[in-house]
């Protein structure tokens, strides 16, 4: 590409999973390119704790309106701040979507069909699998979606996790050790599980695969820049059909960068968030938003718990959080008479996180309450629900008209309401949870609701009108414009979302750098 | 105060192994149990918040070692309390704010004084009220009763439950950096875990 002065070849916004997949390979390709993330660039040993309180500073926690029918937490489960993103902060199960989850309309007739084919992601889950040393059993039940894995499973198995494959077992669920991104022998001087856990907290002890310790450090060293602290506050295009670079806030202070190609990977409320803030004479109501759908289609998954009282201690802060899972009733609706379905793994909580959830599911628990059912917390087990959840038009980001955040922009406004269909699909994971935890010999106690993952608001298809990218992340309005990670998912399947952004990253980036070098991306 | 339900682990103390975790932890828990203290509320607010924490946490009381409302006025000092809750368009701070205002409006209007005056029982009351978010309409027009209660609780329940005498009595194992935990199998634990029912020495 013929490079002004001054001008990098690519400009990447954000660095959680899919940004810094990007950066690695274009850097690594030979392209300049430049990594800007709104929080810091921590390390691990020095900069994380194992205390839930403190380790909240991962979270995004700037100001967001969340409103609806169903308005959803856009903090703890749903977001990052820091180099690193969300991939800093969660239990690292990964798991690959189904054949069914690209084609839920042509199958099921519900939410749309992405515009890619299992079959032609495969090879690149089959890379990252290896690549992230994804630890996982010998033989996964749910061909082909799984393995072989390039570590041995974890076998110091939690006792949560021993009594929900238990559960599992005697009402005739399959069940597995789940597949994680979260070493089980030593590699690359990183050290395996000690079993502490909080990989919810940042994995102090670095075992966890992230991208602190995989793709960032790789960018760097193949030359490419990283500016932590740097707040994007605008894409900049002077004509249409092209974009020239963004401006950010660097403490405080505005800059511009000067890019040939700019790359959002700032998630699923933040790119929205963005393309909408950096409205123009030539793009009203929005950059790339022609087909008006910037900020809609925005989904989460439901992540409910039945937290399952035993007569022996459970102590379900051991190890972690997620250990064992069952991909069973991945697509039981259609014999249940819903749409889609949802997985169940095992979940053990941390205090405050459980106390959270015991008073958001029930405001009276409090003071009293609250203390005695958290003095039983060794004796509970925590079993949980990945479920599916319809897109909807009506369910979408925009910017509030007045309220603004500590970096002068428009707060976020998010709206959410849960389709019928959604609220099935709990209802069904309710029961089964409790039998699950019934033949496991406990008492199911308390059916705690609750959401993960935000995937949606710039959604991949190959119709500009009903989409804002094409499946490579490229935006049909502005070629050298690109969207990754999980605002581009057309649906929210119930597999966990995180394995599915590096693998749809790594396609992007081998997309972009054969456009780049066949000069198909300059204006 | 009598408890209704006691611990199932009256000897353990999370702090004795303190020594065994990470220094960077160690610092995050001694910050919380001796803070410094940074002002945010004015007098009439933390009095008031100081009379509300025994009603919201009763039995906790005994138990607490950390400063509670202190901690939180950091939180809030600090930016720690910028965001909205979910479901309103009114900032967390705002909310704390004014339906501390509109409590005291209200006792006032109700009793002609102040709430930390009145009797228990009334206070437990009114407390009550607020969760079930009961209040006079034009005192608690902008904020409900159970959006000031909804949002104060999801402040204090987070520092009520990071206290190291709290996770002492649930038998909590706490930080476990470096050791990490090597004892698997049912009912098997490593030896500097809480053990159970293990009675206190008198």
């Amino acid at each position: 590409m013929t490079k002004k002065k001054n001008e990098v070849d690519f400009c990447i916004v954000g660095m959680g999973a899919s940004g810094s997949v990007i950066a690695a390979e274009l850097s690594k390709a030979g392209f300049s390119v430049t990594c800007l993330d709104a929080g810091p660039m921590r390390e691990p040993k020095r900069d994380f704790s194992s205390d839930e309180l403190e380790m909240e500073k991962l979270y995004w926690n700037d100001p967001r309106i969340s409103l609806g029918n169903d308005p959803i937490n856009l903090s703890r489960s749903n977001s990052g701040k820091g180099v690193g993103g969300s991939a800093v902060h969660y239990t690292a199960q990964l798991l690959r979507f189904h054949h069914s989850d690209f084609r839920t309309k042509s199958i099921e007739g519900v939410g749309e069909d992405w515009p890619i084919t299992y079959d032609e992601l495969a090879p690149f889950y089959d890379r990252m699998e290896k690549v992230l040393q994804l630890s996982g059993p010998n033989d996964f039940p749910w061909k082909p979606y799984g393995g072989p894995y390039p570590m041995p499973q974890h076998h110091d198995l939690s006792n949560n996790t021993l009594k929900f494959r238990e559960g599992c077992e005697n009402i005739g669920l399959q069940h597995s050790v789940s597949p994680l991104a979260i070493l089980s022998a030593p590699h690359n001087n990183r050290e395996p599980c000690i079993n502490r856990g909080f990989c919810e907290e940042g994995c102090m002890p670095d075992s966890k695969t992230t991208p602190l310790n995989t793709f960032v450090p790789e960018a760097m060293k193949n030359g490419a820049e990283v500016i932590a602290n740097a707040m994007v506050t605008q894409v900049v295009s002077t004509k249409k059909g092209h974009v020239k670079g963004v401006e950010y806030l660097d403490n405080g202070i505005e800059k511009f960068l000067a890019a040939k190609v700019v790359i959002l990977a700032s998630y699923a409320i933040e790119t929205p968030r963005l393309l909408l803030n950096s409205a123009n004479a030539n793009y009203p109501n929005g950059i790339a938003n022609s087909s008006g759908l910037v900020g809609k289609y925005l989904i989460t998954n439901t992540n409910d718990q039945m937290i399952v009282k035993f007569n022996e201690e459970i102590r379900m802060y051991r190890g972690n959080p997620v250990q064992a899972l069952t991909l069973d009733p991945y697509e039981r609706g259609k014999k249940k008479g819903y749409a889609r379905g949802f997985l169940m793994n095992s979940y053990g909580s941390r205090p405050v996180k459980l106390a959270n959830m015991f008073f958001d599911n029930d405001s009276s628990c409090f003071g009293e309450t609250l203390r005695e059912r958290m003095l039983d917390y060794n004796y509970f087990g925590g079993f949980a629900m990945l479920g599916e959840v319809l897109a909807q038009e009506q369910n979408f980001v925009k910017l509030h008209s007045i309220d603004k955040d500590q970096y002068g922009l428009p707060v976020p406004e998010v709206h959410f309401s849960f389709h019928e269909n959604d609220l099935k699909i709990r209802e069904d994971a309710k029961e089964v949870l409790s039998e699950i935890g019934r033949a496991a010999g406990g008492k199911p106690l308390y059916h705690l609701k609750g959401i993960a993952h935000l995937m949606g608001g710039c959604r991949m298809g190959n119709d500009p009108t009903t989409s804002v990218v094409n499946s490579y992340g490229q935006t049909h309005d502005i070629k050298n414009l690109f969207i990754v990670g999980t605002p581009t998912y057309v649906t929210a399947p119930s597999a966990n979302p995180t394995l599915t952004a590096y693998a749809l990253a790594l396609r992007t980036a081998e997309f972009i750098a054969t456009e780049a070098k066949r000069g198909n991306l300059s204006s | 105060m009598d408890h209704p339900k006691q611990s199932h682990y009256p000897s353990f103390d999370v702090l004795t192994e303190k020594e065994n975790w990470d220094v960077v932890t160690q610092q995050v828990i001694n910050n919380r149990t001796n803070p410094n203290r940074e002002k945010y509320f004015s007098n009439e607010e933390k009095e008031l918040l100081l009379s509300l924490l025994p009603l919201l946490f009763p039995s906790h009381l005994g138990e607490l070692s950390i400063d509670v409302i202190t901690l939180f006025e950091n939180r809030c000092a600090n930016g720690k309390v910028i965001g909205y809750p979910i479901g309103s368009k009114y900032k967390k701070l705002q909310i704390v704010h004014i339906g501390l205002e509109n409590i005291q409006k209200q006792i006032y209007s109700q009793h002609e004084t102040i709430f930390s005056k009145l009797s228990e029982d009334t206070q437990k009351i009114v407390i009550k009220d607020i969760q079930k978010n009961l209040g006079y309409l034009n005192i608690w027009e902008k904020v409900s009763p159970q959006l000031f209660f909804k949002t104060l609780l999801k402040e204090l329940i987070p520092i009520v439950y990071s206290d190291p005498s709290i996770w002492s009595d649930i038998g909590y194992g706490g930080p476990a950096y470096p050791r990490g935990y090597y004892a698997f199998g049912p009912e098997q634990f490593d030896s500097w875990e809480a053990k159970r029912n293990d009675k206190k020495e008198e």
